[in-house]
């Protein structure tokens, strides 16, 4: 008898956990109001200390996805930092991938335990905004208070006119592009970009034209398959950025920042370019990173077997471009272009890498001071240059462009050894060609499933319409679903 | 009646030729099976190795190579540097020593006490913490991130150590255990005027080890194993364990590893656990076959 009531209470103890829990999970009304017209995405804004800096000793977090040897370009300009606020500590560490720190920094907010500066995609700040935890920069960016640094110059504290035009002006705007206000959340780190990559040495023997625009491409690629029947001319390293590149090129909607409408990239436009693409790589001119299984410069760098001529990838990966060597010798020559456009005249192209981002602090010097070695990270010619040539990504302002050790590393660029450069290159050359997508939460989800589609809709061998507009139907449905 | 004993005779040794020759199919087919299996199993290893030794052009072709054409021992000497292997395998020998140690000593205590004394509301409390093996460890990562958070445990070795050190699944497989033991046994120390604590110490640990040594095992492989949680309370690359470091050093900011580096460290960091499996695969067996989980 004892033993059936113990159960029975154990069983309701069970019952009353799994209804607590459930309804601890239904709060889906609390953002009601996130993304409409005229409200901010996040914490609306930051009221900056009247006293600035005041000199205090603090220590603040950075989180990061560095590798060693970008790490070491980091801690040396810590130091130079520190040379002008030595009573800053600034303890950065890596986390790994970026899901990685993203889901880091989701947890730590959940214990008020978050960082005070990270490395951040537009995707994962629309994320944290809803914790509103994340410092808008529209107050310390147009801060006059007064700082003094310990070599005596007297500045301001948040940008000067100088400092914001520097800027390029497509990745600073990605800063904004969180709610219909325009608030500023976060500020451009290192940008990377996609470019066209292919094999130079096959191109001129072959009198190939380098494609510009996508009629270009599926010209070329014809008569690349006539010459090597065996290969796939064009490898495509990410489904989600074609789509959405696709989408900008078209003029055609593929997300908003209308919460009640979010998902919008279910139109005949962008079922029309879904279905070219398949007949593409029916016809074999084409694979992607998800078909293929691996980053397709394993196509493009391959000695042996089938390979590929063209490969559309991250600028921030050319590294992995450079042609094979045999006995030192490179086996072709690579090159780069702009990624083929609809309308050349008026170029698209994805902006990618990190920006950073501030979180709200119980001590508001640790905020400012925050703010004071971002502002650094994000305007110091030297250190964006340092950080270009160790990374392979673009720096964010123009001035780094007449720094002589820079201009120096950017004249080696070369299609041999020296992809990197030559990236960075081409990154520079089409800083107007960039566009970012809406970010809020859920935008993340809406990449995903676009690359679901577009990687399941190539391969589609029947019925391809209607097969075509069902996996646009589940894609809208599934991310519909992940913001219920 | 000849005629038909040497019938009988051959009848037996058709039966017999048959059923040799049904033992030799099985025979085949079994140690075939079981080579196959084994195949399966080495394969992954067998790539670690090779992949550690190409070059990054060769991981990448389209059509991946058996055995590397040419073979870079670079890549083990560029894991070293990459990374901080040597603090990252003595992170985890620590915590997993420490940790292993003292959730012996708690699970020891508690499996005695449940099994051998006589306290008010045993069964019930008994019951009620076998109740919580009912709800998946995952649920708890956030409230146990909070806690530890407000205790400033954050990034310290206590984070690793302390919140895992009871397990109750191996306190109740050590009282089921203990409870094999007799009775009688019991009674006769306390005859000779013997303590609690020394009874446990000098016949029910004794009588117990092979449990003790499959806990042991198990408790360190999950140590060296674990991922989520370290990942969780670790922010400086000092506190890192093998997993969390293996997993973050060799990424680029592209996203692109370097997949021959990787799996260089990744046979490094295999090597003492494949020693420690060569050794100690007698007691691994037993723990898993008596625990009821695999490795």
């Amino acid at each position: 008898m004892k033993k059936k009531l113990l159960a029975l209470l154990l069983a309701a103890v069970m019952l009353v956990a799994m209804f607590a829990t459930v309804s601890c999970g239904d709060n889906s009304s609390d953002d009601d109001d996130k993304n409409q017209p005229g409200v901010a995405a996040g914490m609306a804004s930051y009221d900056v200390p009247a006293e600035g800096y005041d000199g205090s000793a603090v220590t603040i977090t950075f989180y990061h996805t560095m590798g060693k040897t970008n790490q070491a370009v980091l801690e040396t300009y810590i130091k130079e930092f520190n040379k002008l606020y030595p009573n800053i500590t600034v303890e950065h560490s890596a986390m790994g991938g970026y899901p990685d720190l993203r889901d880091q920094i989701k947890t730590q907010l959940t214990a008020g335990a978050q960082p005070n500066i990270a490395y951040c995609y537009p995707d994962h700040v629309a994320l944290y905004n809803v914790t509103k935890k994340v410092i808008p920069l529209d107050n310390l960016i147009g801060s006059k208070i007064e700082v003094t640094d310990a070599l005596g110059n007297k500045t301001i504290l948040g940008l000067t006119d100088e400092q914001l035009a520097d800027f390029v002006e497509g990745y600073y705007k990605e800063g904004a592009a969180f709610d219909t206000l325009g608030t500023m959340y976060t500020l451009p780190m290192s940008k990377s970009t996609e470019a066209l990559y292919y094999n130079k040495t096959f191109f001129e023997k072959n009198g190939l034209k380098v494609p510009t625009t996508w009629d270009e491409m599926e010209q070329v690629c014809e008569a690349i398959k006539k010459i090597d029947p065996n290969c796939i001319p064009l490898g495509y390293d990410s489904e989600a950025n074609w789509f959405i590149t696709m989408c900008e090129q078209s003029g055609s909607p593929y997300t908003s920042l209308d919460k009640k409408n979010h998902f919008i990239f279910d139109n005949e436009t962008n079922r029309a370019f879904v279905k070219r693409f398949n007949s593409w790589y029916q016809k074999g001119y084409i694979t992607t990173e998800e078909i293929y299984g691996s980053y397709t410069s394993g196509l493009f760098t391959a000695t042996e077997g089938q390979r590929c001529y063209m490969v559309i990838g991250s600028t921030g990966g050319a590294k992995y471009q450079n042609p094979p060597t045999v006995d030192g010798q490179p086996l072709f020559e690579s090159a780069m272009a702009t990624p083929p456009q609809l309308d050349p005249a008026n170029p698209k192209v994805i902006s990618q890498g990190p920006s950073l981002c501030l979180f709200e602090s119980e001590n508001p010097q640790e905020v400012v001071a925050s703010w004071l070695f971002m502002e650094f990270l994000t305007t110091n010619v030297e250190f964006q240059a340092a950080f270009s040539m160790e990374t392979g990504y673009a720096p964010v302002i123009k001035s780094v462009q007449n720094n002589e050790v820079y201009k120096n590393w950017l004249s080696k660029a070369n299609g041999y050894n020296n992809l990197t450069a030559m990236s960075v290159q081409l990154a520079l050359s089409q800083v107007d060609a960039y566009f970012v997508s809406p970010a809020f939460n859920g935008s993340s989800t809406a990449r995903d499933e676009v690359g679901i589609l577009m990687k399941n809709a190539l391969v589609k061998t029947e019925n391809i319409d209607e097969a075509i507009a069902k996996l646009f139907k589940d894609a809208v449905g599934k991310c519909k679903f992940s913001v219920k | 009646m000849a005629n038909q004993a040497t019938m009988h005779e051959k009848d037996l040794q058709k039966v017999t030729s048959s059923q040799r020759v049904v033992s030799i199919l099985v025979k085949t087919l079994l140690y075939a099976f079981l080579s196959l299996m084994a195949l399966i199993v080495v394969f992954p290893f067998y790539w670690m190795i090779i992949s550690s030794l190409k070059s990054i052009t060769e991981y990448r072709l389209p059509i991946p190579t058996l055995f590397p054409k040419e073979i870079i021992w670079h890549n083990y000497i560029e894991a070293f540097s990459a990374a901080n292997l040597d603090r990252l395998f003595l992170n985890t020998v620590y915590v997993g020593v420490v940790s292993t140690l003292l959730s012996l000593v708690i699970t020891v205590l508690c499996a005695f006490a449940f099994a051998r004394l006589e306290f008010k509301g045993k069964n019930a409390l008994f019951a009620a913490l076998l109740g919580t093996m009912m709800i998946p460890g995952e649920l708890f990562t956030i409230t146990n991130f909070i806690t530890v958070n407000n205790f400033g445990w954050i990034d310290t070795y206590t984070v690793l150590i302390v919140p895992f050190l009871v397990s109750i699944f191996y306190i109740y497989l050590l009282r089921q255990n203990f409870l094999q033991i007799p009775n009688e046994l019991y009674l006769a120390a306390k005859v000779d005027g013997t303590s609690d604590l020394k009874y446990l110490w000098k016949v029910m640990i004794p009588l117990s080890l092979p449990t003790l040594i499959s806990i042991t095992i198990l408790k360190m492989m999950g140590a060296w194993n674990s991922y989520v949680w370290p990942r969780l309370v670790t922010t400086s690359e000092e506190m890192r364990l093998i997993t969390n470091g293996l997993r973050d050093a060799f990424t680029d900011m592209s996203g692109q590893a370097n997949v021959p580096v990787q799996m260089a460290a990744v046979a490094i960091v295999s090597f003492p656990l494949f020693l420690v499996f060569l050794f100690l695969r007698k007691y691994i067996m037993k723990g898993v076959s008596r625990s009821g989980i695999k490795g």
